[in-house]
């Protein structure tokens, strides 16, 4: 049933997006392309995870961990987009250096060599 | 896929209901090119032609299953008899489904490439559903109608069930439109009927707000995108039904 799951992530994006009333000042296009990225970068998560619960390896962890700092970065990017808000360290907004995290990471999976 | 293909061509549940849209086609043809004709004519043939690839694709699936499906999965293992019926289906359902319109182009020619394209958009995700039925289901029973049951909801109950919820609980036009594209047959026949109504104004409340909130280019993108997506999803899963599955 790994179909009925992708078919939800459409679904989910569009009742997300128009379910509720449309508070944020983005158009409905902005509003809708921050909720499809912040609900697609979960999947590539799962399957990370599931990568490295199969074979252990460091490359996997790293990766892993990579995407999860990706997706912290597109859902906190969307949160401040939608609500208008922001977060900054010094005058660094935090999913900038989240973005920041998730390169090195990313970097660091295809660098590391495997024991 | 010639084996399967010439199976398939001579099924008479596959001629009968091409005979049907065949007639209806002609039906429509006769109501005339004026703006409300057309946009019946999209509609009764999506309807139609959803129904006739669904249906073809089922009996393509259900009598391999009941006949040479031991010597397709001898001959090809499960993988490439999976993706030869899903291909096979798929093209016998849009050859089927234009077949079957082919009095409507002919007689009503200014319109053609916009029934045309709701025919192909309906007929690929019906070959997909179809395949997807026959090959989840337990039986050739179990499989016609799990197939109706599919058409009868999206084409039919779908719609009544939106505006009978919509009575109860009031929805604002965004639900609305949510509703709308949530439904696969609706994205398959949008696009066609963009084109003949650029304002949207016979979808209503979610008509306007799409073209007010989105505008008329990135409406017809999100629908479209919405379609593709569905598609291939079913397309997947109809794959995997037919490769995982004890058939």
């Amino acid at each position: 049933m790994k179909w009925a799951l992708l078919l939800a992530i459409p679904i989910l994006v569009v009742v997300l997006s128009l379910s509720g009333p449309h508070v944020s000042h983005l158009t409905l296009g902005h509003f809708l392309l921050h909720i499809a990225t912040a609900v697609l970068v979960v999947l590539p998560v799962y399957l990370a995870v599931n990568a490295y619960a199969r074979t252990g390896s460091r490359r996997f962890l790293l990766l892993t961990a990579a995407f999860v700092a990706l997706a912290a970065r597109e859902i906190t990017l969307s949160y401040f987009m939608i609500s208008g808000t922001t977060a900054t360290v010094g005058d660094i907004p935090v999913d900038h250096l989240l973005g920041l995290v998730a390169l090195v990471l990313l970097t660091a999976a295809f660098l590391v060599k495997e024991q | 896929m010639i084996y399967l293909l010439k199976r398939d061509v001579f099924s008479p549940v596959g001629l009968a209901l091409m005979a049907v849209v065949w007639a209806a086609s002609v039906a429509t043809a006769s109501l005339g090119y004026a703006f409300a004709a057309a946009i019946s004519a999209v509609n009764i043939l999506s309807l139609l032609v959803f129904l006739l690839s669904i249906f073809v694709a089922v009996v393509g699936v259900v009598n391999d299953r009941e006949g040479a499906v031991y010597f397709y999965l001898s001959k090809w293992g499960r993988r490439r008899y999976a993706a030869w019926r899903l291909y096979v289906n798929t093209l016998y359902g849009l050859a089927a489904g234009f077949a079957s319109t082919a009095p409507y182009y002919v007689l009503r020619p200014e319109l053609w490439h916009i029934a045309a394209a709701a025919v192909f958009a309906t007929a690929l995700l019906g070959s997909q559903l179809g395949t997807l039925a026959a090959f989840s289901a337990r039986g050739r029973g179990y499989a016609y109608m799990s197939a109706l049951a599919v058409w009868v909801f999206l084409a039919l109950v779908y719609d009544l069930a939106v505006a009978f919820a919509s009575l109860f609980a009031p929805m604002g036009d965004a639900q609305l439109f949510a509703l709308l594209v949530l439904n696969p047959f609706h994205c398959a026949v949008l696009p066609s009927l963009l084109v003949l109504d650029p304002h949207m104004l016979t979808l209503g409340a979610a008509g306007q707000f799409a073209v007010r909130q989105l505008g008329l280019g990135a409406a017809a993108l999100l629908i479209i995108a919405l379609y593709a997506i569905y598609t291939a999803i079913f397309a997947y899963a109809a794959y995997e039904a037919g490769r995982g599955r004890d058939i």
